[in-house]
């Protein structure tokens, strides 16, 4: 403070001193709405609130789908760049991109060998085992022709009539081309050979004989041409109808594509045991006192849920529906003194002057003086001047209310979450919009427009909005029994957006309920 | 009624009616400071708006010590301050260089009452660096040095400043005070 004391400066500071200039009414309305916005960006612990939690957790769940995405599809880029040479495509041939196979998640390679022998497919390990049970075979199909060398006779019949027919070995429609190309030889080899004679049973031996070796050795050749090869196997491949080069894969990530193979429906049946807050604040100027009363009178108490949703699941995000009912309790609780006044009559007295009364009570002679002295006793006589009066007597009566409130609503969540698979046990968060249509209310609260009434918590009597909504938001934890039935779990916060009230109603009233949920979920 | 520390406990928790209460109780004394400083009561309940809300978000800086209403007259003046930096530009610069500081006679006016109108009418005229250097220093009673921080002008600047709309200030005082004389002298006759 400066020690400016001269005449104008002294003029000023002394008239301004007090000066006060009421503002417009609409001020302090604007004021408010100023204020709202800015807490609502300055961000601090103190001012963190349901907005901010709502933003981060759907900030969270982009992220982590995001960045799950992203790092699948690194290397499924890769794996995608060999699916698209295997060996359905020739390698002058340029693939099919249409029909190209692209793996979603890290496929587990193994190495395994194919050969085809004798119009049979055999897959091993490794071809040195697949040569063991070829030979295991072999050996026990030469035994088997041995001893049946002599009654075999019909059956190769058999075998060359088919073939006199001009018939090819049949070919399964879906055979490689190797194993095309192995039946053909075997058929032509066969086809080469001329036909048994019945006259002369030795030489037919002979023949059969013959015929095995030449069998034989052609089947030698054919395994030395039969190309023995080492292929990859993928556990999880799925079709799609395009593939897409690193630049597209990348927007594929961010707007994932929906198609029916990565949709999944569930629904799923829930109850919940809550608690419910209120906050409060006027509406408007004035009710102040209304609005203390009801502060002083309402109690945050218990609420149950219960109902049905319907999940849409898009990979690991997923859209949830459905119907509840909701019980959002309330406890009221008031005090009123009720006196009840009796009355009666009494007198009431005043004191109005009084007098001596004196009275002889005895009589003495004294000689001396020849005087008969009488001796009186003294009394102050009060004297009071007496009025009727009408006397109250007053019992005051408490009563006491202690009433559960509860409004009743069914409701209508739609919700967005990301589900992390882990095994049996999942992870989900969520947020969304929940609608509640109020059925009823019951209970008790005072009156608006006399603080000392209290009246019946009626829809009837009160002017309530018929839909409320809420901003919700969740942690799940769900457990897989199988593949179709899982045990979920879930904490949850709704907070109203709008008041429980028309906007006439002088006082704003929102509920904010935190709760746990348990119910079962079936996986179609 | 609550009481002053209960309002200002009220709006730590940020309770709205606290903070009506709070506003009610001093949202006039603020606006009455606010108008010294702006050309229009439009103005001046912006610069309430905002000073307002940077109280009710900073209440919890209120350590306790000092007067909680001169806290708040010092966030309203700081906040006049940014708005006259941030219409810097665009006000109108008029030309007082012919005013001089070295002469300062003694006022005419004597003890003549001014109306508060009057006596804003006498500040809202003067340029705007002068109103609000005679503002801060002759009303709120700042050191020329701490005007000087606050502008981001020099000391020696502040004091000239202070020194022309001073005189500026006694030369329209005189004005107005000449002026009721001859009118009173006219109803007289």
């Amino acid at each position: 403070m400066n020690n400016n004391t001269d005449h104008i400066s002294y003029l000023f500071r002394d008239s301004f001193q007090n000066y006060r200039i009421e503002p417009s009414k609409e001020l302090w309305h604007e004021i408010t709405h100023s204020l709202s916005i800015k807490q609502f960006f300055e961000f601090g612990l103190n001012t963190f609130n349901i907005y901010y939690s709502a933003a981060i957790l759907i900030l969270s769940i982009s992220s982590l789908g995001i960045l799950s995405k992203l790092t699948n599809l690194r290397p499924v880029f890769k794996e995608q760049a060999q699916v698209l040479f295997l060996p359905d495509t020739n390698e002058n041939e340029t693939p099919d991109t249409n029909k190209a196979i692209v793996i979603n998640e890290q496929p587990k390679k193994q190495e395994q060998a194919e050969l085809y022998w004798n119009g049979k497919l055999y897959t091993g390990e490794s071809i040195d085992k697949i040569y063991e049970q070829i030979e295991f075979e072999k050996r026990t199909k030469s035994e088997t022709r041995q001893d049946d060398l002599t009654k075999s006779k019909s059956s190769l019949k058999t075998l060359f009539k088919h073939k006199k027919g001009n018939e090819k070995a049949t070919v399964q429609k879906d055979v490689p081309p190797e194993k095309e190309l192995i039946e053909n030889i075997i058929t032509e080899t066969l086809n080469n050979e001329l036909p048994f004679t019945d006259d002369n049973p030795e030489l037919k031996a002979k023949e059969i004989e013959q015929k095995n070796k030449i069998l034989e050795k052609q089947e030698t050749e054919i395994k030395e041409q039969i190309i023995t090869k080492h292929v990859v196997v993928y556990d999880t491949v799925r079709v799609v109808d395009t593939v897409r080069f690193i630049d597209t894969v990348k927007r594929e990530v961010l707007f994932p594509k929906i198609t029916k193979e990565n949709l999944h429906w569930s629904i799923e049946a829930f109850a919940s045991a809550a608690y419910t807050g209120h906050s409060f604040e006027l509406n408007g100027a004035g009710g102040n006192d209304f609005l203390n009363k009801k502060e002083e009178t309402l109690y945050p108490s218990t609420s149950t849920m219960y109902g049905m949703n319907i999940n849409l699941g898009i990979n690991n995000f997923f859209l949830q529906s459905g119907i509840s009912y909701a019980r959002l309790g309330e406890r009221f609780k008031d005090e009123f003194n009720t006196n009840y006044i009796d009355s009666s009559f009494a007198f009431e007295y005043i004191e109005s002057g009084g007098y001596w009364l004196l009275e002889p009570v005895d009589t003495v002679f004294f000689e001396w003086i020849g005087h008969t002295v009488v001796i009186y006793d003294k009394t102050w006589v009060q004297l009071y001047d007496s009025t009727e009066i009408t006397v109250y007597d007053t019992t005051v009566t408490k009563t006491n209310f202690n009433e559960q409130n509860y409004y009743n609503y069914i409701e209508l969540p739609l919700i967005l979450g990301y589900e992390l698979n882990r095994g049996k046990i999942s992870y989900s968060i969520k947020t969304g919009l929940v609608t509640g249509f109020l059925m009823n209310t019951s209970g008790k609260t005072i009156a608006n427009n006399n603080e000392m009434q209290i009246i019946d918590l009626d829809k009837n009597e009160i002017p309530f909005v018929k839909l409320n909504y809420s901003l919700m938001f969740g942690l799940g934890f769900n457990y897989r029994i199988n593949n179709k039935l899982s045990i979920l779990t879930e904490t949850y916060y709704r907070k109203n957006l709008n008041s429980l009230f028309e906007p006439k109603y002088p006082v704003i009233q929102k509920l904010n309920t935190t709760g746990v949920k348990i119910g079962i979920r079936y996986n179609f | 009624m609550l009481s002053e520390k209960s309002i200002i406990k009220g709006c730590e928790k940020n309770d709205k009616r606290a903070q009506k209460l709070l506003y009610e109780k001093y949202a006039a004394t603020l606006l009455g400071i606010a108008m010294r400083y702006a050309h229009s009561k439009d103005e001046a309940e912006d610069i309430l708006q905002d000073a307002f809300c940077k109280i009710l978000m900073k209440i919890k800086q209120y350590k306790g010590s000092g007067s909680f209403e001169g806290w708040m007259k010092r966030i309203i003046v700081n906040t006049a301050i940014t708005n006259y930096k941030k219409n810097l530009k665009h006000y109108y610069h008029s030309d007082v260089s012919e005013i001089s500081d070295s002469f300062v006679k003694q006022d005419q006016f004597g003890d003549h009452e001014f109306q508060m109108s009057e006596l804003l009418n006498v500040i809202n005229a003067l340029p705007e660096g002068y109103k609000m250097v005679f503002n801060l220093y002759a009303i709120e009673g700042y050191k020329h040095r701490e005007i000087a921080e606050m502008l981001g002008i020099e000391e020696s600047t502040s004091k000239s400043q202070f020194s022309r709309a001073r005189r500026l200030v006694q030369t329209e005082l005189e004005k107005i005070a000449g002026t009721k004389k001859i009118f009173l002298k006219i109803e007289n006759e």
